[in-house]
């Protein structure tokens, strides 16, 4: 990867994990969920208490940060500049808060 | 409680070493990364653009946050399956939601470490001053994460560790 892009890719891919992490929980997406006592994976939206949906959520970002990463890519380097890698780290800053705080407050005791 | 426990858990046998370095890879990345914080800080005020060892010390705590994930992940179904279902559910359901705070505090931590890595060329050469601020405001956000994760692991691992003999 060129060196103008490594970071722009790097930041949008993270934009988008923390993103992807949010959407796939508020939304109610299929993930993969593991049962250990089972030790068996099923791809679905509900499950119970055992079955372990971390897993899933998290290939779902990162397949979702690889296809943001991908498009950095494709798009030409001259868009890249200082103001729109401020702008991207503005949004990793946000979105982390945002994927912090849904968390905290969807498990909080 | 030891009724409860199942042996044929992904990984049940090698549980306690995997949990032994998970715990230890875990403070190696706290205390790096509060040398990184100290580091980029310093090097932010005194307005350095020589020589940064910064460069390694993002490189390795990058590396050794994958190390930590990885043994979390290889440990978690022990953990659900063994504890958190045969014990922690019925005897301390608070307790198990503080871990599951904990699990994602520390997935987060993986996108800023990739930024960290991937920015630290920049922030070195300190040429831009607004990309430096939003840089050191990113570090701080990963050193709190991964504080906060050390910290409440430290105190559930207090209730109950492992369902291992």
């Amino acid at each position: 990867m060129e060196g103008s892009k490594k970071l722009p890719a790097a930041l949008l891919g993270a934009v988008f994990f923390n993103l992807a992490m949010i959407m796939v929980n508020a939304m109610r997406l299929p993930v993969l969920r593991y049962n250990p006592l089972d030790r068996a994976w099923k791809l679905t939206a509900v499950g119970g208490t055992v079955p372990m949906m971390y897993y899933g959520q998290i290939l779902w970002s990162s397949i979702a940060a690889l296809l943001a990463s991908l498009l950095v890519v494709l798009l030409p380097a001259r868009i890249w500049n200082n103001k729109a890698v401020h702008f991207t780290v503005g949004w990793l800053l946000l979105s982390s808060v945002l994927a912090v705080s849904y968390y905290v407050h969807a498990n909080w005791p | 409680m030891q009724a409860n426990i199942d042996p044929n858990v992904f990984l049940h046998f090698a549980a306690r070493p995997l949990f032994f370095f998970h715990a230890v890879a875990g403070v190696a990345f706290a205390g790096i990364s509060a040398h990184v914080l100290l580091s980029a800080t310093r090097r932010h005020l005194s307005g350095q653009t020589g020589h940064c060892r910064l460069e390694r010390f993002v490189t390795i705590s990058l590396c050794v946050g994958l190390v930590v994930l990885a043994l979390g992940f290889l440990i978690y179904p022990e953990y659900k399956a063994n504890i958190r279902v045969a014990f922690i559910n019925n005897t301390a359901p608070g307790v198990g939601k503080l871990f599951d705070i904990k699990e994602y505090l520390a997935v987060f931590t993986l996108p800023l470490s990739v930024f960290l890595f991937a920015g630290v060329k920049r922030f070195c050469k300190a040429r831009d001053k607004v990309f430096g601020l939003l840089y050191l405001a990113s570090l701080y956000l990963w050193f709190f994460l991964i504080w906060s994760v050390a910290i409440i692991g430290w105190y559930t691992t207090t209730v109950k560790s492992l369902g291992v003999a």
